[in-house]
């Protein structure tokens, strides 16, 4: 048969065409927030919506979870998720992103970029599984395995989204705590918050971190709350290694006030620049000298003020938290972002010897 | 038929029947091939076979390989088709859609939030072209103005004018909307960036407006920032501002969807007090659908509304709302009663996974699709 001649022929015809097919298919303000603003989702524990005291407790969608209430199902989903833990997003984080992207409220990350500067650094979610400091022996950088894809770090290996085993809750910078007690409720009740932190961070297993301080940054800085590490040394720093009642960030020495003065009380190191000052002794009103906490030199770019070169008084900078994200230039600190992103190496709150000089003046070096 | 043409097929019915009574004989009728003859008409075949399928790929499965048609019904919504990006260049998919709207030829714009750009489909999800990219309109000290008219940071709800297809982009970062033809040309961006706009806005410096979406109608341009709606003629005058914060009726917190009727009502969605306020002409507010959150933190999954965000009226009336956290439509009427709700959460066409906006044309609604980072063309049925 002629026709069964041909046959090689065609298959010969149809594998030229299949290329072909394959080719053809490409496989490839001046308006500000109100007291009710805030009442609104958090409710009041005393008086009324519009000058009563915010219940902080509340935390929108992120605690107190009861009976009657219906916050899981905002977040996860029960069936055909996106992601392994129910979330609405591949990772964590992103699910973060789903409302925490500035568009219903305050935004963290991006924050910098989107007015044009640099990310000097920053606590990189989803990038990195490496922590400076990491290693306790030598203080030297650790790999870790934490919870965000291929263990990189994850929003949620510092906050507790549902608000569980958090630390005890502290006065911070940003705008809503500062406009809250400066507008509606002064003198009544420091707004105060725990910024859902947990007590575990990270892959840290030990005894619960209940305070915002050095220990917390500790827990997987491991390399960085010794003083002496053998071969190695640290700035010393404050923490349960070094004081039975170590400092913390809701309670450290703190010059208030804008004017030079030589009176410290202890304190929040939220809502000023005073805590960032320290005097020499016998300034401190402890009768033992510490050493500063972490936030001290770490925190949002700022201007802190000036110590006496004698190092008895001081002059802090006031405090200036206008708009959120910190994007009007004057404000005093900057951002309000720490410690997520920093135009400024290491989250140094100052540059250069600026930092340094707010402790060791130039008469007290040796 | 003619008496002999009759005699003439009888006489052949009477050749077969004697043939027939003669015993199998080869038959010498039938076609003969040779071996080129063979392989030209299935060469043939298959270039016109080719042919098709280049056309079926052209014209329905679009240039874009990101693109899935059709679906099941359910909740409601008859899925068309849903894209999940370009399909091409160095970010063939999208990164958090937030906005999507309908030009006037059918076309559809898409707001790649994340991709700080917009993407263009025709009517059949067939990738055509994309325009914008990052630009830094307000450099904090120490930072460059990278900036130039039509680059666009964060941008988030976008409209298309349906008189002359001009597309209005709410670039958020950069604090002003802009505006562009329909092909994706520039041409003006407003409010002033570094100006405060009328009694006061929220940008940077407290100058321009943090702009989260967007609505065109009439030869006005609507905007929304966090406590306030403004109305723009479409050259960017300011005509009228209103809203503040609180939760009085008419007060706004972090609004992020407005809509307009035919008539001049303008609806928006009051996104963290979970409900949607039609203002009159005159800004009074005519009526609000949906309850403030309560002091558990909202969330209550009796709310009429959770999070709504993008609105949108359609050709009959119906105003639709994209509800976040409910993860559905919402349907309402010109007075504020419920219709109708469509929708449920998930992965698959026609499911949400926090819808952030919707635009409608004919009986065709778009939806940005964010958390599943792709956007739905969807019709509504059955209910």
């Amino acid at each position: 048969m002629r026709l069964r001649r041909a046959i090689p022929l065609l298959v010969f015809a149809v594998m030229l065409f299949i290329p072909a097919f394959a080719f053809a298919y490409n496989e490839g303000g001046s308006v500000t927030s109100s007291l009710t603003a805030c009442t609104a989702c958090h409710g009041v524990t005393a008086g009324s919506p519009t000058t009563g005291t915010v219940d902080v407790s509340r935390t929108g969608p992120h605690a107190n979870y009861t009976t009657t209430s219906s916050k899981c199902g905002v977040c996860h989903s029960v069936h055909q998720a996106s992601s392994a833990n129910l979330l609405p997003a591949a990772t964590a984080s992103a699910a973060c992103a789903t409302c925490h992207d500035g568009t219903g409220g305050n935004g963290v990350y991006g924050v910098l970029a989107a007015r044009g500067l640099t990310v000097a650094a920053a606590h990189r979610v989803d990038k990195t599984n490496v922590v400076p400091g990491g290693d306790a022996a030598n203080g030297g950088p650790a790999t870790v395995s934490f919870s965000g894809p291929g263990g990189t770090l994850s929003c949620d290996d510092c906050h507790s989204p549902h608000g569980s085993s958090v630390v005890t809750a502290f006065t911070s910078d940003r705008l809503r705590t500062a406009s809250y007690e400066t507008t509606w409720n002064a003198g009544v009740r420091p707004f105060t918050s725990s910024a859902l932190l947990k007590q575990r961070p990270g892959v840290y297993t030990g005894t619960p971190i209940t305070e915002y301080g050095s220990n917390w940054c500790g827990a997987c800085h491991q390399g960085r709350v010794n003083h002496s590490m053998g071969s190695a040394f640290n700035h010393p720093v404050e923490s349960t290694a070094t004081a039975a009642t170590p400092y913390i960030y809701r309670n450290v020495p703190v010059l208030s006030g804008s004017a030079t003065s030589s009176v410290l009380t202890l304190g929040a190191m939220g809502r000023t620049n005073g805590g960032y000052l320290m005097l020499q002794a016998p300034a401190e009103p402890s009768s033992q000298r510490h050493p500063p906490i972490c936030q001290q030199c770490h925190g949002d770019v700022r201007y802190v003020g000036k110590v006496a070169d004698d190092g008895q008084s001081a002059r802090p900078a006031t405090f200036t938290v206008t708009t959120p994200n910190g994007t009007t230039s004057t404000d005093n600190p900057r951002f309000q972002v720490f410690p997520h992103e920093s135009t400024s190496p290491r989250f140094k709150v100052e540059s250069n010897d600026d930092l340094c000089l707010n402790c060791h003046t130039t008469m007290s070096l040796p | 038929m003619s008496d002999e043409e009759i005699m003439a097929g009888e006489g052949s019915e009477q050749a077969a029947v004697e043939g027939g009574a003669l015993g199998p004989q080869p038959s010498k009728r039938g076609f003969y091939l040779t071996a080129r003859q063979a392989f030209g008409i299935l060469a043939g075949a298959l270039v016109v076979l080719l042919v098709a399928l280049i056309v079926w790929l052209l014209f329905f499965m679009g240039g874009s390989s990101l693109v899935t048609r059709g679906g099941g019904t359910r909740a409601g919504i008859k899925p068309v088709f849903t894209i999940d990006g370009p399909g091409t260049g160095d970010k063939p998919r999208f990164d958090r859609p937030m906005s999507a709207a309908f030009g006037t030829d059918g076309r559809i714009y898409v707001s790649d939030t994340g991709n700080n750009r917009i993407c263009v489909f025709d009517s059949r999800g067939k990738f055509l072209f994309e325009f914008g990219s990052f630009g830094v309109a307000k450099p904090l000290p120490g930072a460059k103005n990278t900036w130039v008219l039509g680059k666009l940071n964060y941008p988030i709800g976008i409209r298309v004018d349906s008189q002359d297809g001009t597309v209005y982009v709410a670039d958020f970062h950069n604090d002003q909307v802009q505006a562009f033809t329909s092909d994706g040309k520039a041409l003006r961006a407003f409010p002033d960036a570094h100006k405060k706009v009328g009694k006061g806005s929220s940008g940077a410096d407290g100058q321009g407006i943090a702009v989260t979406a967007v609505a065109v109608r009439a030869g006005k341009v609507y905007a929304t920032d966090q406590y306030q709606t403004f109305e723009f003629d479409t050259n960017g005058k300011l005509l009228k501002q209103w809203g503040k914060p609180g939760t009085a009726p008419g007060d706004l917190d972090h609004p992020n969807g407005v809509a307009v009727s035919d008539g001049g009502t303008v609806y928006v969605s009051d996104s963290n007090h979970a409900r949607l306020i039609a203002y009159g002409k005159d800004g009074k507010v005519k009526w609000t659908y949906g309850t403030l959150p309560n002091a558990q933190g909202s969330q209550e999954s009796s709310a009429p509304l959770q999070l709504p965000r993008g609105a949108t009226v359609t050709s009959d009336g119906r105003i639709i709302v994209a509800d976040a956290f409910g993860f559905e439509l919402v349907s309402l009427s010109q007075e504020g009663k419920l219709n109708a709700r469509y929708g449920e959460r998930g992965t698959e066409p026609g499911q949400f996974n926090f819808p952030n906006d919707v635009d409608a044309s004919g009986d065709r609604l778009v939806v940005a699709d964010k958390e599943n980072g792709r956007v739905q063309v969807l019709q509504l049925v059955g209910r």
